[in-house]
């Protein structure tokens, strides 16, 4: 018998020991909280209503100069064709936030690959491969470097940063970022593509940290409050995240914005004793809007809507919402839908709907068991498809957003993914 | 009162008898939950969240005495939900370089402790649930396969990679003076 054979048999004890069992100190907290939820949900539904616009750019034209003569005629000709060839020979790159091209999708595939896939043709290209353990890729909002995670053994792993195609790849820090139960990226980037945000652990406090990629040191943000889920608002200036206070007096949950310096934070709404009153929180696309997920709550569980600076907060109303339980919410590229996984009589769907409400929730791709856990989900740039992987089977599909046109992609078996954005 | 009569007045909106119910179960499923998770504060959500989807899907329980069953399944599949959002997050991160493993005497329970803490780290989640569920809360494998959802083939599967994973993330740290404790279920 092998030291390891003695020590497998030694794994309950051992697991005893590790984590005891006792009455844990939320027991109380989650009776009450269960006692004051209805076994046959009848939600409240709040009238509240915020219409939500879209940031429409309007394009500047410069005239054209029609009134030069002689010799400056030619002249500007010249110097207007060089201008050409010189922006012809340069890729346009899209606006950070809205609507974008599709472009490749970086597939962190199970052998520890970081691999490029055409989703038209399903062709597929390794941009970070070899022996180590490369996981987690997450683009740029402008499509032309990603950041990945090289894992090491124990807690030591590398973050690095690379060209789309896998060319000069670069470290820009050290330490333990993700462990391999992680699907997406821990980062996000700024919308200039000079830093990300991230939540690092400071003894058991979690903090807004900020890394700018020029090899600078990490500036972690003392806000006095635990931080998740957070997001670059458009501005480049402020970030939007959930946030936990625990005193004496008790803990509360709320949604808060700061400025990247740390200075102006504030609650977006007033902060609630709502444990599961501010789950999956996610930035619209123009960063005027919060969409989360609330349940466990006597009234008003469901999809929210929250206004930024308003702090108007309305339930996200269709045919049936109040019959289902709804999760993780994502909105598409032009903000005007959310996907979401939908929970009902004991099956997961995903469904979209519309941001402001009304009607019925178009619902796409396999149904899946109530046991199943809800899948990592996506729209592609352009917004014409969702990019959704379920767990249960592993499996990878790309689902029409209007419904049908659904397709199982025959990729590389990946557990996360980044879709290239590319100019329109 | 016993459990099928708590499980069925529970089951009519008798919170009082859910709250026993609870209370019985509450202790082991949280520290199987912790075990899983390796996160104290994930592991308190998806708990809560059990124990609540529990108590509102109570009434659609057909049959009393599958309620333990039940329980674990709607326990650890919130386990796994947990995984998955918060593998779609951004999680912790912890930028200043780690300390390697401690320099232990493996001999004392301490380290040992220690080991299978690195190595249940070291394991997928759903793996490691296979392994809790298995070793932690004794159950066979065909009851593991049920509760997570998987075939039995994917349990028996999980297992093996997983135990060849801890071997490899652990076993050249394991001495040979390693007392034997003949405590535990197999499959």
């Amino acid at each position: 018998m092998t030291a390891f054979d003695r020590f497998e048999q030694r794994l309950p004890e051992l697991m005893d020991e590790l984590a005891s069992p006792q009455l844990p100190d939320y027991f109380d907290n989650m009776l009450t909280r269960t006692a004051r939820t209805r076994q046959r949900p009848a939600w409240a539904s709040l009238e509240r209503w915020l219409p939500m616009g879209v940031i429409a750019r309007s394009s500047l034209v410069p005239p054209l100069p029609w009134r030069s003569i002689g010799i400056l005629v030619i002249l500007g000709l010249l110097a207007v064709a060089g201008a050409l060839i010189y922006v012809s020979s340069r890729q346009r790159l899209p606006e950070p936030f809205g609507p974008a091209r599709n472009g490749s999708i970086l597939v962190s595939t199970v052998d520890g690959e970081i691999v490029s896939v055409d989703p038209a043709t399903g062709a597929s290209s390794g941009l970070v491969t070899g022996p180590a353990n490369d996981i987690v890729p997450a683009l740029s909002r402008d499509g032309t470097k990603f950041l990945f995670v090289r894992a090491g053994s124990g807690s030591a792993d590398t973050l690095y940063v690379a060209n789309v195609d896998g060319s000069d790849s670069r470290q820009v820090a050290q330490g333990s970022f993700v462990r391999v139960d992680v699907d997406l990226s821990p980062f996000d980037w700024s919308p200039s593509g000079d830093r990300v945000a991230f939540i690092s652990q400071v003894g058991s406090a979690r903090k807004l940290t900020i890394l700018a990629l020029d090899g600078s040191a990490p500036r972690t943000l003392d806000l006095g409050l635990s931080v998740s889920d957070v997001s670059w608002r458009p501005n480049g200036q402020e970030l939007v995240f959930r946030g936990v206070i625990s005193e004496s007096s008790g803990t509360t949950y709320g949604l808060y914005t700061v400025s990247s310096d740390g200075s102006g934070l504030r609650p977006i709404v007033p902060v609630t004793d709502l444990e599961f009153g501010w789950r999956e929180p996610v930035l619209s696309p123009d960063g005027t809007h919060v969409a989360f997920a609330r349940w466990g709550s006597a009234t008003g569980n469901g999809l929210h809507v929250v206004g930024v600076e308003s702090g108007d907060d309305r339930v996200v109303e269709f045919d049936g919402h109040l019959d289902s339980d709804q999760y993780n919410p994502q909105f598409s590229p032009d903000g005007t839908q959310l996907v979401f996984a939908r929970f009902e009589n004991g099956e997961y769907q995903l469904s979209i709907a519309p941001v402001n409400g009304g009607g019925q929730a178009i619902a796409i791709g396999p149904r899946h068991s109530q046991e199943t856990a809800d899948p990592f989900l996506g729209f592609s740039p352009d917004g014409t498809m969702v990019l959704a992987r379920y767990p249960a089977d592993g499996k990878t599909w790309l689902l029409g957003s209007k419904g049908g046109d659904d397709q199982q992609v025959s990729w590389p078996a990946g557990r996360s993914y980044s879709w290239q954005r590319l100019a329109p | 009162m016993d459990q099928r009569e708590l499980v069925e007045r529970a089951g009519r909106g008798d919170h009082d008898a859910f709250a026993v119910l609870a209370g019985a179960f509450v202790a082991r499923l949280d520290a199987a939950a912790r075990l899983i998770l390796r996160d104290h504060e994930l592991a308190r959500d998806a708990v809560q969240e059990g124990f609540i989807r529990a108590w509102r899907n109570l009434p659609s329980l057909r049959d009393p005495d599958r309620f333990e069953a039940w329980l674990h399944r709607l326990i650890f599949r919130s386990c796994i939900d947990a995984v998955r959002r918060r593998g779609r997050r951004p999680i912790e991160v912890e930028l200043s370089p780690l300390d390697g493993p401690p320099a232990a005497d493996i001999a004392s329970v301490i380290a040992d402790r220690d080991l299978l803490d690195t190595a249940l780290r070291g394991l997928d989640p759903e793996w490691r649930a296979v392994v809790v569920l298995h070793y932690y809360l004794g159950m066979p494998l065909p009851q593991v396969a049920a509760t997570l959802g998987i075939p039995i083939g994917t349990a028996k599967s999980r297992l093996h990679r997983s135990l060849a994973a801890m071997r490899v993330m652990i076993g050249s740290d394991l001495d040979s003076d390693l007392p034997t404790v003949t405590r535990g279920q197999y499959a």
